[in-house]
């Protein structure tokens, strides 16, 4: 199956400034893509260059198949968007809004949207503009979800809300996931709160992705170990140079292996590389420390000439 | 069509504040004409029955002047301040720039929503086409093209700012433009070749030919164009969200009729004189 977003080296260019650089990444079709960035790495750029609000400068990204820079209404129907800073039809209140854009789409669902604002608790006669934050999110997530768009992308809907209001709009959200093929691309520098529904994730940094690939593949692949080590020459940080990160402390060190496959080849790497090790133990990382890993790690990498 | 009318309807409810004093205003400029009709003679005949003493008269003919001046100028206050007021914020409510807009993710065609802005400010220009079709005055004075173009200008410099203070800004600005570069231009021409005429009056011809068979005279002539030109700059944004291309193209229509205005050379009556379209053809400027 194609998948339901392909950005073949992708480049997007302001100015002087390159906020995303080269960037290839697919969107399997049914999977949620959970796409990790500090601020300013580049995650909204690559959000609206997929829908058509920014043209990338090089390279493509093509969702549904079809060239973004083509993006059109009959594309638009089958896409859900929600973004932190999207401006919504603020002077309308919560139904005005659900009749307006019930007129726009063909496959509008009344009875999920029923589900939905009893789910979100929202006001319905009261304008918008007087909603709060996470308010005036669940709005826009309520008239992004009752026509069941086959991707829905999300640019940081956690940002600055609490957790009650986050844990409104992850339900929301899995009110749709019973439907076959549904993909959800989400964008977010929250990723404990993205860790647990996320079943692809991709990392970028500066514009560059550092990684993307399955949360299974990544939570087998990294890992954290801690080895003590036998009296005699310690350790230098040059023998942790594959290390994605490293701490020595005397005859103890702790660093991130980000190759791991099974305790036995582990184990055989850390006696050749460490004859003096004595004892090691390996434990699963949590996504959160592998992204700030990778992320410390790409920025103490010298950029390429 | 569901989608323009749904568009229609959302705006007309954004709106909804504004469109209401604008109604009140349509009805108190109305008023008058619509008391004189009602009326007509038979007021006189009334206020003679009332046996009424020359100051009471007199005081009811101030009371009169003082709500009629009300009404005219409750109508002045809605067609020159909340028409251009109403027909801007409708343009940047669903804005043609940046990124942050909702429309712009939504399956809204460009067309349908140009259709729906149109509709809006139709049915906003509406009333007046109506009164003063009902007056007789379409065509026979400057109003009608005048308002048409004022409003077509406001739309177009709306679909290319992105909100009221850069609407105001731009238009403060292309005024000015306007004005030194029509001062320029007409300096370097009488500088080469004095106070003649840009333009022979064999090329302008045709212009003067269709001119005199619509019953334009010079001034509705330039306000058809500054009408037409700003149509294809609004339209031209909407289909296609090249800002930068529209300004190119709103600035071109400035300096096209600015230039053409300034085509026939002075004159010494400025308002029918830049191009003899309701004169004759062998006037001299």
């Amino acid at each position: 199956m194609n998948p339901v977003i392909e950005i073949q080296k992708m480049s997007c260019r302001f100015g002087n400034v390159e906020a995303v650089r080269n960037l290839t990444l697919e969107v399997p079709v049914g999977s949620v893509y959970a796409f990790l960035g500090t601020n300013g790495a580049g995650k909204t750029t690559t959000i609206k260059t997929l829908l058509n609000l920014l043209q990338p400068s090089a390279g493509t990204a093509r969702i549904f198949g079809v060239d973004s820079t083509h993006l059109g209404p009959p594309e638009l129907a089958r896409i859900g968007y929600v973004s932190e800073n999207q401006q919504l039809p603020e002077k309308l209140n919560v139904q005005q809004m659900i009749d307006y854009c019930r007129a726009l789409y063909a496959n509008w669902d009344d009875a999920l949207c029923r589900r939905l604002v009893e789910r979100f608790a929202l006001p319905m006669n009261r304008p918008i503009r007087g909603f709060s934050r996470g308010m005036k999110t669940k709005a826009a997530l309520l008239v992004s979800l009752a026509y069941r768009p086959e991707l829905l992308l999300m640019d940081e809907p956690f940002a600055g809300l609490d957790p009650l209001v986050r844990d409104d709009l992850v339900q929301g959200m899995l009110e749709l996931s019973e439907q076959e093929n549904w993909t959800v691309f989400i964008s977010s520098h929250d990723i404990d709160e993205v860790e647990r529904l996320a079943d692809h994730v991709g990392m970028i940094d500066n514009g560059v992705l550092t990684l993307s690939e399955s949360s299974d593949s990544l939570r087998t692949r990294f890992r954290r170990v801690d080895a003590i080590f036998a009296e005699g020459p310690p350790p230098t940080p040059d023998l942790f140079k594959d290390a994605l990160s490293s701490e020595i402390s005397g005859l103890s060190a702790r660093w991130i292996e980000n190759h791991y496959t099974d305790d036995e080849e582990l184990g055989a790497r850390i006696r050749s590389r460490f004859p003096n090790c004595q004892a090691w133990s390996s434990s699963p990382l949590a996504l959160r420390d592998a992204f700030v890993a990778l992320t410390r790690a790409q920025r103490a990498t010298p950029p390429a000439l | 069509m569901k989608i323009v009318f749904a568009q229609l309807k959302k705006d007309m409810r954004c709106q909804r504040g504004a469109l209401i004093l604008w109604v009140i205003c349509l009805v108190l400029g109305a008023l008058p004409y619509l008391a004189a009709t009602a009326l007509g003679h038979s007021m006189e005949k009334s206020l003679d029955m009332l046996n009424l003493s020359e100051g009471q008269r007199l005081a009811g003919a101030v009371s009169m002047v003082a709500i009629f001046i009300t009404c005219a100028m409750a109508a002045m206050f809605g067609m020159f301040l909340l028409l251009p007021i109403l027909v801007t914020q409708v343009v940047h409510e669903d804005p043609l720039m940046g990124t942050t807009a909702f429309w712009q993710t939504r399956p809204i065609p460009r067309s349908k929503m140009l259709l729906a802005k149109t509709l809006f400010i139709g049915v906003l220009l509406l009333p007046l086409m109506l009164a003063m079709a009902k007056g007789g005055k379409i065509g026979d004075d400057q109003f009608w093209p005048a308002m048409a173009a004022w409003i077509a200008a406001v739309a177009a410099l709306a679909s290319i700012t992105p909100g009221t203070g850069a609407w105001f800004g731009y238009g403060l600005a292309f005024l000015f433009g306007k004005q030194i570069f029509s001062g320029t231009i007409n300096q370097i021409w009488n500088h080469y070749h004095g106070p003649s005429a840009l333009f022979s009056d064999e090329t302008l011809r045709p212009l003067i030919a269709v001119g005199s068979l619509l019953h334009f005279n010079a001034s509705d002539f330039y306000h058809l164009c500054y009408l037409l030109g700003f149509a294809v700059v609004f339209i031209h944004q909407y289909l296609t969200l090249r800002t930068k291309r529209s300004l190119a193209l709103f600035i071109a229509v400035l300096a096209a009729v600015g230039v053409l205005q300034m085509s026939a050379g002075p004159s010494p009556d400025n308002s029918n004189s830049v191009i003899r379209i309701n004169s004759s053809s062998s006037q001299t400027p």
